[in-house]
C-alpha cells in the first residue's frame, strides 16, 4: 500500500513556541505506536486514522486526531487546549516549558518528622518512615517549610544581584563593577518574580543572588558571545527568592527541562532534533556553543556515542574560554575507551573554570576520581598528581551545589570559596558598586 | 546461599537476567534503640526495619513476573540481613535462608554475578541495593553492609562504592563479552556525614579492581531513592518509598504502549527504563506531599532505550468522571467512546455516584457529555482523545464533563 505524508505544525500565540521542535507520539486507534518524531519532521503511514499527542515539558499534553487518504499528505494542527493555554501571550515559553515545576529553595533541608520505634510489631495502617542513613541535614541550615504553599513568612527586606568573570577554580573570579550585564529595558514582572535578558559574553561569567540570612546563590551563566539567557527570579512558598536562566534557544531549553522533569522519552527525542544538530549550531555564522553543549550532554546521557562523532573536539577546541567543553569532550573520550586523552581533556578544567551545566562537574569529578584510583598502570604520574589537585579543586565546589539543578549553582559570598555562610542585611547594604537591588522590581 | 534462583542449565547458555540483591536493616554495630548514645563509628545510624523486606519484594517480584521479564530470569543472589520486626512483618525472609548482607558474602556474590553476567553481551543485569548509605562527597554514593560500625580498620572498610560496581561492569579485557544491558538500582541516603570531614580520605572495599576498558557503550541507568546530600527513607516494618513505587511502576502505573500488537490487536504494553523515570517523578512529587519530606530520585550512568518489564494486557486504570457545574449534573447523559468510537460506558442522567468511578483498561478514550433533554442553560460537551494511562497522583484518570454554556 502506498503510504502517505504526515507533518505536523504547532499553534501557539507566540512564535518562540511555534518555533520549537517538540516531540510527537503517532499511535493507532489501538494505542499501538506507528511512529515517534519531532514536530519539525515528518512521517510516512499507511491510509487510516491516527491520534498525534505531543507533551510539553510542563506536563500539558496536545493532541489531534487525524484520518490519512491515501497518497496525500496531511498536516496535522496541535495547539493546546482552552483550558491549558497560557494566560499571557508573552509567557508561553515559563508557562509550557517550566509551569508547574517543583520549585524548592537551594538550602531547602527539612527537620524530618521521622518517628521511629523499637517495637518489634507494626501496626498495618501505621505509616512510620525511617531514614535510609542519616536523615538529618548534614551542614546545612534547616528550615521550615510551609507546605501549604502559603508563605507566612515576609519577602526580605533587601535582595541584590551581582556578576562575577573568572575562574573560580583558580581563586581569579571578580566582581564586574558595573550593571552592564543586564539588559534593562528587559524587565518583566512575573506572578510570582521578575525575568529580564543578560548579554551574551564569551568566559565565565556568575551571577549572585543576595537576600537576608541566607547563603549567596551564585548561578552559572548560560550565555555565549552571540547567546544571551533570561534570569529569573522567583519567590519560593517559604518567602525567599530561587534564581534561574532560561537558555535563549528554545529547543535546548525544552531539552533541560524534559530531563528536569524526568521525561527521559521526550528528552531523548528533542536531543536528535535538528535545532540541535552541531551543523547548525557549531558550523554556522551565528554560533551557540551553550545549546550545543545541552544537546551534547544528553546525548552522553542517552548513550548516543554516535551522534557526537568528533564534534566534540571542536566544540572543545573552538571555545576555550566553555569549561563543558573540556567535560564533554573528555566523557565522550572514557566512553570510547581513550583514557589518556580524556584525563588530557578533564584537565583542561583547571585553566577554563567551572562548567556551566552541573553534569559537567560530575562527570569530571566521577572520571578523575576513576582514573586517580587506576593509578600509573595507566597514566603517568605528573598527570595523576594534576588530576589529584584540580579534583580536590572541583569537590571542594561539589560540596555546595544543588546538583538537581541543570545549571550549576551552589552558594558563597566569594565565589572563588564556596560555603553556606549567610549573608545579613548590612553586608548585601555595604557591598557596592556592582550589586542591582532587585527589591523595588520584587516588591 | 546466596544463589535462590539458577536457571542456567535450562537457558544453556542463551542470554539471560543475572540479578544481584541485598538488603540491610540489622546492623549488630549500630546502636540497638533509638535512644541509645552513639558510638564514634555510627554517625548518627540506627536500625532499619524496612529495607530487607524492600530487598525481599524485589526478589519475589522477579519470582512472580518472571515471563515477562526482556530475558529469561538466569540466575538471582540475594542477601538479606533483616530486622526482628520485618521477620515478624514476613516470616518468608528467614525461611529462604539466604546468606547475610556481610562484606565477605557481598563481594563473593558480586564476583560471582559479574561472572555469570560476562558471559554474554545479550544478557542483562540487575542490581539492587536497600540500606544505609552515605556520600564521601557530593557525587558519589557509598553502600553500608551488615558490619558497618564495627571500629575495626577504615570507618568505611564494610561499605562499598556504587561507581567502583558499576566501573567494574564494563566491558574489559577480562570480560569482553560483558552484558551491554544493565540496570541499578540504589535504595538508600545520600548524605554527607560532617564527621566525615574529619577525616582525608575515607576509602571503601573495592568490590572490583579498576580496570580501564575500552568502548563503554552499555545501556546502563542508575536509579538513586535519593538526590546528593538527602535522605532516602523507608516504610516501618513495611517496604521502603522508593521500593514501593519501583514495584507499583513496573507492574503497570509505569507501562506505555508500545508497537508490538497482542493477538487481539491491542498495542502490547510495557515499561522501559524511561518510562519508569518518568513515574517514578511522579511517585516522588506524591510523597513528598503525603509525608512532608524532601526525598528525590535521580538517574545516573547511561539511559538508553531499555525493556524492563512486558505486561500481559492493558493495565488497568481507575477513572472518574465529574460533572461541572454541578446544577449540570442531573442533565447530563455521558458516554465514553474507545478510539474506534465503540461506547464503552453508557451512563445514564443523574451520574450515581457523583463523581463517578469504574476502572478501563488503559488507552485512548473520549468522552461527551450530551444534555438530556436540552436546556438552554447548558451545552453538550466532547473531549478531544485522551490517552488514558495509570496515574499516581491522583490515582485515578480524572475526566470533567463542562457543560456550562
Amino acid at each position: 500500500m502506498s503510504k502517505s505524508r504526515l507533518s505536523f505544525e504547532l499553534h501557539f500565540r507566540s512564535d518562540e513556541m511555534s518555533q520549537v521542535e517538540l516531540p510527537i507520539e503517532v499511535r493507532q486507534a489501538n494505542s499501538a505506536l506507528v511512529a515517534r518524531s519531532l514536530s519539525t519532521q515528518s512521517v510516512e503511514v499507511d491510509p487510516g486514522t491516527y491520534h498525534v499527542f505531543a507533551r510539553l515539558p510542563a506536563g500539558q499534553e496536545l493532541h489531534s486526531k487525524v484520518t490519512v487518504k491515501r497518497k496525500g499528505d496531511t498536516t496535522v494542527v496541535l495547539k493546546p487546549s482552552s483550558a491549558d493555554e497560557s494566560p499571557n501571550e508573552s509567557l508561553e515559553v515559563p508557562f509550557f516549558l517550566r509551569g508547574g515545576q517543583r520549585q524548592q529553595p537551594l538550602e531547602s533541608k527539612l527537620d524530618a518528622t521521622i518517628v521511629q520505634e523499637d517495637s518489634a510489631t507494626v501496626n498495618a495502617d501505621d505509616d512510620r518512615l525511617e531514614p535510609l542513613g542519616i536523615g538529618s541535614p548534614s551542614n546545612r541550615i534547616a528550615h521550615q517549610i510551609n507546605f501549604s504553599g502559603i508563605s507566612e513568612t515576609e519577602s526580605p527586606t533587601a535582595v541584590g544581584l551581582r556578576a562575577f568573570r573568572g575562574n573560580a577554580l583558580l581563586g581569579q573570579c571578580q566582581e564586574i563593577e558595573n550593571l552592564l550585564w543586564m539588559v534593562q529595558q528587559t524587565f518583566v514582572s512575573l506572578p510570582a518574580g521578575v525575568q529580564f535578558t543578560v548579554n551574551g559574553a564569551s568566559g565565565v561569567q556568575i551571577v549572585q543572588l543576595l537576600q537576608p540570612d541566607q547563603p549567596a546563590l551564585n548561578l552559572l551563566l548560560p550565555v555565549s558571545a552571540d547567546s544571551t539567557c533570561t534570569l529569573i527570579l522567583t519567590r519560593q512558598s517559604d518567602g525567599r527568592y530561587s534564581i534561574d536562566a532560561q537558555l535563549q534557544h528554545i529547543t535546548a531549553e525544552a531539552l533541560l527541562r524534559y530531563r528536569e522533569q524526568g521525561d527521559l522519552e521526550s528528552a531523548a527525542a528533542v536531543a536528535a532534533s535538528n535545532a540541535l544538530a552541531a551543523e547548525q549550531l557549531l558550523y554556522t555564522k551565528f554560533q551557540d556553543p551553550i545549546a550545543a553543549a545541552v544537546g551534547a550532554y544528553a546525548m552522553l546521557r542517552f548513550g548516543e556515542l554516535e551522534q557526537l562523532h568528533d564534534w566534540t573536539e571542536n566544540l572543545k577546541n573552538w571555545f576555550p574560554w566553555l569549561a563543558d567543553g573540556a567535560a564533554i569532550r573528555g566523557e565522550h573520550l572514557t566512553r570510547l575507551g581513550e583514557h589518556p586523552q580524556a584525563l588530557s581533556s578533564f584537565l583542561e578544567l583547571s585553566s577554563r573554570g567551572l562548567p556551566i551545566f552541573s553534569s559537567g562537574l560530575s562527570y569530571a569529578i566521577n572520571r578523575l576520581r576513576l582514573y586517580v584510583e587506576a593509578g600509573e598502570r595507566y597514566f603517568e604520574r605528573d598527570l595523576l598528581d594534576q588530576a589529584i589537585v584540580l579534583l580536590q579543586q572541583l569537590q571542594q565546589f561539589a560540596a555546595f551545589v544543588n546538583f538537581q539543578k541543570p545549571i550549576l549553582l551552589f552558594t558563597g559570598i566569594d565565589p572563588n570559596h564556596p560555603d553556606d555562610t549567610s549573608v545579613s542585611h548590612e553586608e548585601i547594604a555595604s557591598r557596592s558598586p556592582g550589586i542591582a537591588d532587585m527589591t523595588w522590581y520584587l516588591s | 546461599m546466596t544463589l535462590v534462583i539458577d536457571n542456567r542449565a535450562q537457558l544453556q547458555g542463551q542470554p539471560g537476567l543475572h540479578v544481584f540483591i541485598a538488603g540491610v536493616s540489622h546492623y549488630p554495630h549500630l546502636p540497638q534503640r533509638r535512644e541509645d548514645a552513639d558510638t564514634p563509628y555510627s554517625f548518627g545510624m540506627r536500625q532499619l526495619s524496612s529495607t530487607s523486606l524492600a530487598a525481599y519484594h524485589i526478589y519475589y517480584w522477579l519470582l512472580k513476573r518472571q515471563q515477562g521479564l526482556a530475558v529469561p530470569l538466569a540466575t538471582c543472589r540475594l542477601l538479606l540481613s533483616p530486622s526482628i520486626v520485618e521477620i515478624n512483618v514476613n516470616p518468608a525472609i528467614q525461611e529462604l535462608r539466604c546468606d547475610r548482607c556481610t562484606l565477605d558474602n557481598f563481594l563473593q556474590a558480586a564476583k560471582d554475578w559479574r561472572q555469570d553476567a560476562g558471559t554474554h553481551k545479550d544478557n542483562m543485569t540487575l542490581f539492587y541495593f536497600a540500606g544505609h548509605g552515605v556520600q564521601r562527597s557530593k557525587d558519589d554514593a557509598v553502600l553500608l553492609l551488615e558490619e558497618f560500625g564495627k571500629g575495626v580498620g577504615g570507618p568505611l572498610l564494610y561499605a562499598v562504592d556504587i561507581n567502583n560496581i558499576f566501573n567494574g561492569m564494563a566491558s574489559s579485557s577480562s570480560y569482553p563479552d560483558m552484558a551491554q544491558r544493565q540496570v541499578y538500582f540504589v535504595d538508600a541516603c545520600r548524605n554527607l556525614p560532617a564527621q566525615f570531614r574529619n577525616f582525608e580520605t575515607l576509602s571503601t572495599s573495592q568490590v572490583f579492581e579498576v580496570e580501564l576498558g575500552g568502548r563503554d557503550d552499555r545501556c546502563a541507568p542508575i536509579f538513586y531513592a535519593a538526590v546528593p546530600d538527602s535522605a532516602a527513607q523507608g516504610l516501618v516494618g513495611k517496604t521502603t518509598l522508593f521500593n514501593q513505587a519501583l514495584i507499583e511502576s513496573l507492574d503497570g502505573v509505569a507501562a506505555v504502549p508500545g508497537e508490538e500488537k497482542d493477538e487481539s490487536g491491542q498495542a502490547k504494553w510495557y515499561v522501559s527504563g524511561n518510562s519508569l523515570g518518568e513515574a517514578l517523578e511522579s511517585y516522588f512529587k506524591f510523597y513528598r506531599q503525603k509525608h512532608k519530606i524532601d526525598q528525590d530520585f535521580t538517574v545516573g550512568g547511561s539511559i538508553k532505550t531499555i525493556i524492563l518489564h512486558h505486561l500481559d494486557s492493558p493495565p488497568p486504570v481507575n477513572v472518574s468522571i465529574r460533572v461541572e457545574p454541578i446544577d449540570g449534573h442531573p442533565h447530563t447523559h455521558v458516554t465514553v467512546r474507545n478510539s474506534w468510537g465503540k461506547i464503552v460506558w453508557n451512563l445514564n442522567p443523574p451520574l450515581t455516584p457523583h463523581p463517578y468511578e469504574g476502572q478501563l483498561p488503559a488507552g485512548i478514550y473520549s468522552i461527551i457529555g450530551t444534555i438530556k433533554p436540552p436546556c438552554p442553560l447548558y451545552e453538550n460537551f466532547k473531549s478531544a482523545y485522551d490517552l488514558v494511562k495509570p496515574k499516581v497522583h491522583p490515582s485515578r484518570f480524572e475526566w470533567r464533563v463542562e457543560v456550562k454554556k
